[in-house]
C-alpha cells in the first residue's frame, strides 16, 4: 500500500516542502530509503524502525520503500524522522482515515519513540502556511516558536504514540495558541543607556543620525576613548522592528539554531560583534550545506566590527556585496542559498598603530599612520556614510554632573524620522535614507537656495566627488527628517558635511597633511 | 658651455670623491679643464706619488664622452641646470662660505635677485611641530613673502614645508635646498609641493640624480641653506635639533639669527628659547625681521591689505559666531569642547563653525578639530 506525508526542509532561510512517500509490498523483508539523502537522513531508517518497535508497532516482514521527493534536492538533518514513521504507518494501514493533504509533520525521533526538537521550525511552519496546510505537527519543545505563524493549527507532540493517536482521532490535543504577536509595548531591551555616557556630544548626535537613517558608521579614536561603550548603546536608540521584520529575523535565528527555549519572537534589533579573527565563512555564512553567518544574524540590526584594521583583509572584502545588495548569495555544489543581510555596519578603529594620534604622545611616523589607515580598503570605506572622530573625555567632563539625554528621548526622535521615511518610501522597495540610489536622490531630496549654493561651491572647489555628493545628500536628508523638515536646509547640509566620511585634508597646494 | 658642464659633471658629480679630495686635487693640478685634458698615464703617475691612486682611477673610469653625454641628457630631461663657480647664475652668497659647494644642481626659476643683500630669510624648525608652530610659521612666511623676502628652507616635514607653503601663498620666491638627489622627493608626500616650487621657485641640491636621502647629507645641506640667506629664523626646535646646526652655521657665516619665543617647559621650544638666551633676536611680528634686515630708514612694511577687512569681518559677526570664535585658539579645539563652552548644542555649533569657515576665520585641521585661521 502506498502513502504520502508532507514534511519540510530548509534551504537558506526559507522552507521547502518535501513529500515523504512510503510503500509496503511483498518481497524480501527490507527497509530502503531513496531520494538524494545525506547520511544523517539515511540513519533515520534505524531510528524509525526502533522507535516504531518501542512504540508498540511491529513492522511486517515485507519490503518497505521510503522516498523523499523532490529527488534533486539534497536532504539533510533529522527533521524527517517523524514524518517517515507516520508515512510507514499509513502505508501499513494503521492510520488511515485522516486526510494527510493538509498536514505537515516535523520532528526527530529518539529510539524510545519520543519526539525531539529540531532547528528551523519557524521557516518550515511558515512554508506550511504558504502551502495551505491547516495543521502542523511539531515537537512539543518547538511549539512556541511554531505558534508565531498565523493561520495554521500547531499541534505539539511528545512522542510518536501521541502523534499517531492524534491522527487516529483517539486523542485530542489542543492546538497551541498563537502567541502574543506584536508587542506594541516597548520593552527596555538593554540596561545600557546613552545617559551613562558623559560628554561626547557630537558622537551621540552622529549616532542618532545613523540610527535614524540606518547609515553605516566608522568611529576612529584612541584606545580607551569610549568607542565600544558608545556603540553598545546604539541598539537602544534604533527604531523598533515591524512584525514582518521580527519574523524575518527570528527565521534566521531559527535556522541558525540560536533561538532561545521559549522560542519567542526576536523583538530587539540584533547586535552582533564578531571578533576580528573571524573567517570569511563565519562572517557571511558557509559550510557544506550553508548556514547563515554573522551578516545574516545581524539582519535588521547592527554588525559591530571593533578594531577594523585588524580583520583579515580578504574577510573584510567579502562584506562589499552584502552591503550593496542587502543579502548574500552562497553557492555550493548542491545548490545556491540566499540569506538576507540587511544590516547597519558600525566599525571602530584606532587612528594609528600606537593608538594615540592626534595627541602629542603619538610617536608614529606619518607613513605608519597612513599605512595603518590604508589597511581598510577604499571600496569598503565608500560604503560608510558617517565617520566620527572620538576623543577621550577629559577628567573635568567625567566628574561633571550634567543632565544627559536618555536613550528613550533620543529614540523618540529616531522613531519620528523613521515614520517620515516609511511614508516617503511607501512605493519604493527601500525603507531608509541610506538606501537611496542616485535616481531616488534626485526625486526625494530637494535643497533650498542656500544649501544649493553651498553644494555648488563645494563642487567647484573640488572638495566633492560624485560619490561624495550622494553620500552627503543622503545624510542631509536624514538630518532634515530628524528636524521634521520637508526641504534640506543649509544647517542640515552643513551638519552632513561635518559627519560625512571623506578625507578632507588636501591643502590648496595639494600637500597631503596628516599630522596636526 | 656644454663641454664645460660635462667636465664639471665628470669631476664634481662623481659621488665617489669627497669635496675635500676634490679641493686637494684642484690645488694640485690647477683646474678642472687641466685634469680633464691630462692623459691617463700622467694623472695616474702623479696620483700614485701622493697616494690618490684610487680617486684617479675612479675619475678615469668615467672620463668617457658617451657616458657623460647620457648623463647630460638625463639632466636635460629633468630640466636641471648645473651651477658652478664659473657660471654667472651661481649664487654669489655661496661663493664666500666655508666649504662652498663646487657643483649645484638646480631646477626652477633662477633669479638673480637671490644675490641681493638683506632679501633672503631661511626658516627652519622641527619636523614634528605642532599646529601652533606650523600656523605661525606659515603666516610669517606669507607676510614676509608679500614684502619681497625670499624664503629658503629644506622641504622637510613640518616647519620647512609650512615655510614654503606660506611663501607660495604670499606669491613670493622660495628656494628649497634638498638633502637628497635633485629628482628625489623626500618625504614622498611633498611631491606636489616639490612640483610647485619647481614652477614658481627654485629647487637646489648638491646631490645628483637618484641620490638617496642619506642621513649625513642633511647637516651638509644646512650650510647651503644658511649660506644662501641673510638671516635664519628658528621657529621651533628641540634641545638637540638640526635647526640649531643651521643657526650655528649662520653665526659662523656672519648671518643674523632670529627665534620665536616659546613656552617655558615646552620641549618643542627649548632650542629656540636657548637661542634667545644666547643673544638671538626674539621676533614676535614679521615686521621685527624686516626692521632688523633693512634698518629703520629703509623700512616700509606693508601690512597685508586685508587686515582691515579682517577686523571688520570679526566685528560684524553674529553673536553666536562671536561666541564660538572666542572659544578658539591656535591650538586645535575639539568640537565637543566648543559645544560645551558655547552651550549651543551640536547641530547649531557645527552650523556656526561652517559659517565661520566660509568666512575664512576658522579652519579644520583634522576631522572635528578647529583652530583660528590667521
Amino acid at each position: 500500500m502506498y502513502s504520502k506525508v508532507k514534511s519540510c526542509a530548509v534551504a537558506g532561510v526559507d522552507g521547502r516542502t518535501i513529500m515523504v512517500e512510503a510503500d509496503v509490498h511483498d518481497g524480501l523483508p527490507m527497509f530502503t530509503m531513496v531520494g538524494y539523502l545525506s547520511s544523517s537522513v539515511k540513519e533515520a531508517a534505524q531510528r524509525v524502525q526502533t522507535a516504531l518497535k518501542n512504540s508498540g508497532y511491529h513492522l511486517p516482514a515485507k519490503r518497505i520503500t521510503v522516498n523523499l521527493s523532490p529527488a534533486d534536492l539534497k536532504k539533510d538533518g533529522s527533521g524527517f524522522d517523524l514524518s517517515i514513521a507516520v508515512a510507514v504507518l499509513l502505508a501499513m494501514g494503521i492510520v488511515s482515515e485522516y486526510d494527510m493533504n493538509h498536514v505537515m509533520i516535523l520532528g526527530e525521533l529518539s529510539l524510545d519513540g519520543s519526539v525531539r526538537p529540531i532547528r528551523g521550525v519557524l521557516p518550515m511552519v511558515n512554508q506550511a502556511a504558504i502551502e495551505g496546510c491547516k495543521i502542523c505537527i511539531v515537537p512539543k519543545n518547538n511549539t512556541k516558536e511554531a505558534a508565531l505563524v498565523r493561520h495554521i493549527e500547531i499541534i505539539g507532540v511528545d512522542s510518536l504514540l501521541e502523534c499517531v493517536e492524534y491522527l487516529q482521532g483517539i486523542r485530542k490535543i489542543e492546538p497551541e495558541k498563537t502567541t502574543n504577536l506584536f508587542c506594541e509595548e516597548e520593552c527596555e531591551c538593554t540596561s545600557l543607556d546613552f545617559s551613562e555616557v558623559k560628554g561626547q556630544e557630537s558622537i551621540k548626535r552622529g549616532m542618532e543620525i545613523a540610527a535614524a537613517g540606518f547609515h553605516n558608521v566608522l568611529l576612529c579614536g584612541p584606545a580607551g576613548a569610549g568607542k565600544s561603550m558608545l556603540v553598545k548603546r546604539l541598539p537602544g536608540i534604533l527604531p523598533r522592528m515591524t512584525f514582518e521584520e521580527q519574523l524575518e529575523v527570528t527565521k534566521i535565528y531559527s535556522v541558525g539554531g540560536k533561538l532561545n527555549q521559549e522560542g519567542s519572537l526576536i523583538y530587539h534589533r540584533p547586535f552582533r560583534s564578531p571578533h576580528h579573527t573571524i573567517s570569511e565563512q563565519a562572517l557571511v555564512g558557509g559550510g557544506r550545506i550553508p548556514g547563515p553567518g554573522e551578516v545574516s544574524f545581524a539582519h535588521m540590526g547592527v554588525l559591530f566590527l571593533d578594531e577594523l584594521p585588524e580583520f583579515q583583509k580578504h574577510v573584510l572584502e567579502v562584506l562589499r556585496e552584502p552591503l550593496e545588495e542587502r543579502k548574500i548569495c552562497i553557492s555550493r555544489l548542491h545548490a545556491s542559498y540566499e540569506f538576507p543581510a540587511d544590516f547597519m555596519m558600525v566599525a571602530a578603529m584606532n587612528p594609528c598603530p600606537c593608538g594615540n594620534y592626534p595627541s602629542s604622545r603619538c610617536q608614529c611616523t606619518p607613513k605608519q599612520i597612513q599605512n595603518y589607515q590604508n589597511k581598510v580598503s577604499g571600496p569598503l570605506l565608500d560604503r560608510i556614510d558617517i565617520r566620527m572622530e572620538v576623543r577621550a573625555v577629559g577628567h573635568n567632563e567625567l566628574f561633571e554632573e550634567r543632565k544627559q539625554e536618555t536613550s528613550k528621548q533620543i529614540r523618540k526622535r529616531v522613531e519620528k524620522a523613521r515614520r517620515i521615511q516609511q511614508q516617503r518610501f511607501v512605493n519604493d522597495k527601500i525603507s531608509f535614507n541610506s538606501q537611496l540610489d542616485g535616481k531616488q536622490i534626485e526625486t526625494y531630496i530637494r535643497l533650498d537656495y542656500e544649501a544649493q549654493q553651498l553644494l555648488e561651491e563645494r563642487f567647484m572647489t573640488n572638495h566633492l566627488s560624485m560619490r561624495g555628493l550622494h553620500r552627503v545628500l543622503r545624510l542631509a536628508r536624514t538630518i532634515a527628517d530628524l528636524e521634521d523638515s520637508e526641504m534640506v536646509l543649509l544647517p542640515h547640509l552643513q551638519e552632513a558635511f561635518f559627519y560625512r566620511n571623506e578625507e578632507l585634508f588636501t591643502r590648496e597646494v595639494g600637500v597631503c597633511e596628516i599630522r596636526i | 658651455m656644454r663641454n664645460q658642464d660635462m667636465m664639471h659633471l665628470w669631476f664634481d658629480g662623481n659621488p665617489a670623491i669627497s669635496l675635500k679630495l676634490r679641493q686637494y686635487l684642484l690645488a694640485r693640478f690647477g683646474s678642472v679643464e687641466a685634469l680633464y685634458e691630462m692623459d691617463a698615464a700622467t694623472l695616474l703617475a702623479i696620483s700614485q706619488q701622493v697616494g690618490y691612486e684610487e680617486a684617479a682611477n675612479r675619475l678615469l673610469e668615467r672620463r668617457n664622452v658617451g657616458f657623460l653625454e647620457s648623463q647630460m641628457e638625463r639632466l636635460d630631461k629633468h630640466r636641471v641646470t648645473l651651477l658652478y663657480e664659473e657660471k654667472n647664475a651661481y649664487p654669489d652668497k655661496l661663493r664666500h662660505i666655508y666649504d662652498s659647494p663646487r657643483l649645484l644642481y638646480a631646477v626652477g626659476k633662477l633669479d638673480k635677485s637671490l644675490d641681493f643683500y638683506n632679501q633672503n630669510l631661511a626658516i627652519v624648525g622641527a619636523r614634528n611641530a605642532d599646529t601652533y608652530h606650523r600656523e605661525t610659521t606659515r603666516v610669517f612666511a606669507r607676510e614676509l613673502a608679500k614684502n619681497g623676502i625670499h624664503i629658503i628652507s629644506g622641504l622637510a616635514r613640518g616647519i620647512d614645508s609650512e615655510a614654503h607653503i606660506g611663501c607660495l601663498e604670499g606669491k613670493g620666491y622660495t628656494v628649497a635646498v634638498l638633502g637628497c638627489g635633485i629628482n628625489v622627493t623626500y618625504p614622498k608626500e611633498h611631491i606636489s609641493l616639490y612640483e610647485r616650487i619647481k614652477e614658481e621657485g627654485l629647487v637646489l641640491s648638491e646631490y645628483g640624480l637618484d641620490v638617496a636621502p642619506n642621513p649625513f647629507q642633511f647637516p651638509a645641506r644646512n650650510r647651503i641653506i644658511s649660506g644662501l640667506s641673510d638671516g635664519v629664523l628658528v621657529t621651533c626646535a628641540k634641545k638637540k635639533s638640526g635647526s640649531l646646526i643651521t643657526a650655528d652655521l649662520a653665526l659662523e657665516q656672519g648671518k643674523q639669527v632670529y627665534a620665536f619665543p616659546g613656552r617655558i617647559m615646552d620641549a618643542l621650544s627649548e632650542g629656540n628659547n636657548d637661542l634667545i638666551k644666547m643673544g638671538a633676536l626674539c621676533v614676535t611680528k614679521p615686521e621685527d625681521i624686516l626692521l632688523d634686515l633693512w634698518g629703520e630708514e629703509k623700512m616700509d612694511f606693508e601690512p597685508s591689505k586685508n587686515t582691515k577687512e579682517e577686523e571688520d569681518k570679526k566685528n560684524n559677526l553674529a553673536p553666536e559666531e562671536k561666541l564660538v570664535y572666542s572659544c578658539l585658539d591656535l591650538d586645535p579645539v575639539f568640537v565637543d569642547e566648543l559645544v560645551k563652552a558655547s552651550k549651543l548644542g551640536v547641530s547649531k555649533t557645527i552650523s556656526v563653525l561652517y559659517g565661520l569657515e566660509t568666512k575664512g576665520l576658522v579652519k579644520q585641521t583634522m576631522r572635528g578639530y578647529y583652530i583660528k585661521n590667521i
